[in-house]
């Protein structure tokens, strides 16, 4: 957020009566690439270009989706988004599926383990504890603005499991893709084939 | 009848018989060439496992958008008997009382083409947007509980919007008993900093204008004169209102279970509307419902601001007043006339708008004659709708219609599709400025990756569920 907006909000919810005046002027940079007409009232004004941040234009080749890890497998619902990943053990299983979860919420590979906190998580039965586990994630990512990128399992049974979780506050420069609105029982698994731990979450986002 | 059990009512309306546990039909209002995408999608099955549910009256119904949903198809429309029947939250959705807000201005099209950028660029400066979006404050338990009773009347209380908004939302923008000892805190933590933002996925904010005049008289009344600048957004009770659905759909597994309610599906958990967990459940959903109300409130008011911020002009001068906003995820209890005779229902519409006809109590005094507007959005690159409610609406659909165009192709698919390509300027060579937070938000939210909504349109008008108004073009879009 840039200066200004911040303060026009703060007054918005805080009672103060807002006024029009004090939005701040901005507007699109030329990257925009609007007709040559807008360009040029553009470059004519003085109005304050949009952080770089917020600029969408360009094309779209880098999804990031092709970088992901052998272990890991996107599921394609049509409105939805969920996961496929694959494990030598329970824990890496585990801490593979939190993993993925930020894969698809933001650039994760560029998340800096800054801060370490303990996640202590206990349900019902083991597909259930992993919903548990990647919606407590989800929560302390929303409500604390927090990415993280490390998920190191230290004690683990069926029914709970806590966890030592890295990661660092989002900034301006953090670029999260998507909100996960839930974690859903839909097609929840986690179970061992040939020696393989596996498992599947789909996410309402 | 087709391979799929689907047995033609009339060309617009399709029918799976009772069968089986199911205690009503399934009906399922497309035409024939939609009928392939919707049974590809396994949606009318779903619309099937709804027909089983304890207390369903007279059919479990689905919309032209019907897709895929969590237990309830998204589209799908199920009324319940307020003795017999059950309440379920899977039958609202995870974002409770998504919905949409029309606004139109005295501007015409031309006031604004030039600064259209300019006007994006205030609004996206004003309202927050995109992921876990935030006022960068947090609002104290007491304010948030407030809000939850009082809706959108909070955010006009502290000086965001007028009293006349009020007139011209769904409910008056206040469900009367929420129940905010009925949510958890958790659900209160996600909801503290997120009142006036956008969020993310399909939700948006959209400058257009009334392209099209299909009704002289409705649009006359609602104020959509032809080339009318009209303000859309579209978002719902965010954090808070996903909370509330994740909590309830535990405690609804275990209430399937203690009142031997069996179900064809897990995810149609639910319990007895007249059962301790059914009463809480509504009374919580009624906090978040009361939620999203003021939050839309609140980021009708940062338009507005937005608005004169861009043009320079004071808002008189612009004039942006509500023609009406809808609910689209919500169950409400509702009288309905049913084979003669009046019951007290509980209707839960998911990703379905409620579509009232001319005379209901419910419609603000202007709109008796016209009928309830149903606000139809389609994708970001071609048209919306302005519909009204009937009469064969009330006596069908117990009042419901479609909500939107629905996905044609899935977010992955989406993005594979725009690889390559410049979205931002392939909208802007159609003269839609667009702006998003993230540029892959861009590509999975593309027109292309949505239906024609005027396909949906179609159905529900030749169903007779809705009558047009009017159409809307996009001139610029903020997607979440």
């Amino acid at each position: 957020m840039i200066r200004g907006e911040r303060t026009f909000i703060r007054d918005l919810v805080s009672e103060k009566s807002p006024r029009w005046e004090n939005v701040p002027r901005m507007s699109c940079p030329g990257r925009m690439r609007l007709s040559a007409g807008a360009q040029e009232r553009l470059a004519s004004s003085a109005a304050r270009p949009i952080a770089d941040a917020w600029c969408i234009a360009g094309r779209l080749e880098d999804s990031c989706m092709d970088r992901k890890p052998p272990w890991l497998e996107l599921l394609d619902p049509t409105a939805d988004v969920g996961l496929r990943v694959r494990a030598p053990a329970l824990k890496t299983l585990f801490a593979r599926a939190a993993w993925g979860m930020f894969f698809l919420l933001t650039d994760v590979r560029a998340v800096r383990p800054v801060d370490t906190r303990t996640v202590h998580v206990e349900a019902d039965d083991r597909a259930a504890l992993l919903v548990k586990w990647l919606s407590e994630l989800n929560f302390i990512h929303q409500v604390e603005r927090r990415v993280f990128c490390r998920f190191v399992i230290t004690e683990m049974s069926s029914r709970s499991l806590i966890a030592e979780v890295s990661g660092e506050p989002l900034t301006s420069a953090t670029n999260v893709h998507m909100e996960i609105k839930a974690v859903t029982y839909h097609g929840l698994s986690v179970r061992r084939e040939s020696g393989i731990w596996k498992a599947e979450v789909v996410f309402d986002v | 009848m087709s391979d799929v059990g689907l047995k033609k009512i009339h060309d617009f309306l399709w029918e799976i018989p009772a069968n089986g546990a199911m205690r009503v039909p399934a009906r399922i209002y497309a035409s024939r060439k939609m009928l392939a995408d919707i049974t590809a999608d396994n949606a009318h099955r779903q619309a099937a496992n709804v027909a089983q549910l304890p207390g369903i009256v007279c059919a479990s119904l689905a919309m032209p958008d019907i897709h895929w949903g969590y237990g309830f198809p998204i589209g799908g429309v199920a009324a319940f008997d307020i003795d017999e029947g059950i309440v379920s939250p899977g039958g609202v959705g995870y974002d409770i009382n998504c919905g949409v807000r029309l606004m139109a201005s005295i501007l015409k099209r031309s006031d604004i083409e030039n600064v259209i950028s300019d006007l994006l660029a205030a609004l996206f400066s004003a309202i927050p947007t995109g992921i876990g979006s935030s006022v960068g404050m947090k609002l104290a338990r007491k304010d948030l509980e407030s809000l939850a009773r009082k809706g959108a009347a909070w955010a006009v209380e502290r000086g965001m919007g007028t009293q006349e908004d009020l007139e011209f939302l769904e409910e008056r923008g206040c469900m009367a008993d929420a129940g905010p000892d009925a949510v958890s805190d958790r659900a209160w933590e996600r909801g503290a900093c997120q009142i006036g933002t956008l969020g993310s996925g399909n939700h948006f904010l959209e400058v257009g204008y009334v392209s099209d005049v299909y009704d002289e008289r409705a649009a006359r009344i609602m104020g959509l004169d032809a080339d009318a600048v009209t303000l859309t957004i579209h978002c719902g009770s965010r954090g808070f209102g996903h909370q509330v659905c994740d909590d309830y759909l535990g405690v609804m597994d275990r209430a399937a279970r203690r009142y031997n309610i069996a179900l064809p599906d897990r995810q149609l958990a639910c319990a007895p509307i007249r059962s301790e967990e059914g009463q809480q459940y509504l009374r919580a959903m009624r906090c978040a419902v009361n939620y999203a109300f003021a939050n839309r409130q609140a980021i009708a008011h940062m338009a507005r601001m937005a608005f004169s911020a861009a043009l320079r002009r004071p808002p008189a001068d612009i004039g942006l007043r509500t023609v009406y906003e809808v609910a689209h995820n919500i169950a409400k209890i509702e009288n309905h006339t049913v084979d003669g005779r009046a019951r007290r229902l509980c209707v839960h519409r998911k990703g379905a708008t409620r579509a009232f006809a001319p005379c209901s109590g419910e419609l603000p005094q202007a709109y008796r004659s016209a009928g309830q507007p149903v606000l139809i959005p389609g994708d970001m690159g071609r048209y919306s709708y302005v519909l009204v409610g009937t009469e064969r609406a009330m006596s069908e659909s117990f009042g419901s219609a479609c909500h939107g165009a629905g996905r044609r192709m899935s977010r992955q698919q989406a993005l594979k599709n725009a690889r390559g390509r410049d979205i931002a300027r392939e909208l802007a060579g159609r003269n839609v400025v667009v702006m998003a937070g993230d540029r892959r938000t861009l590509g999975e939210e593309m027109p292309d990756a949505y239906k024609d909504v005027a396909d949906v349109v179609e159905v529900v008008v030749q169903a007779g569920l809705c009558r047009p108004v009017a159409r809307l073009r996009p001139l610029g879009c903020i997607k979440g």
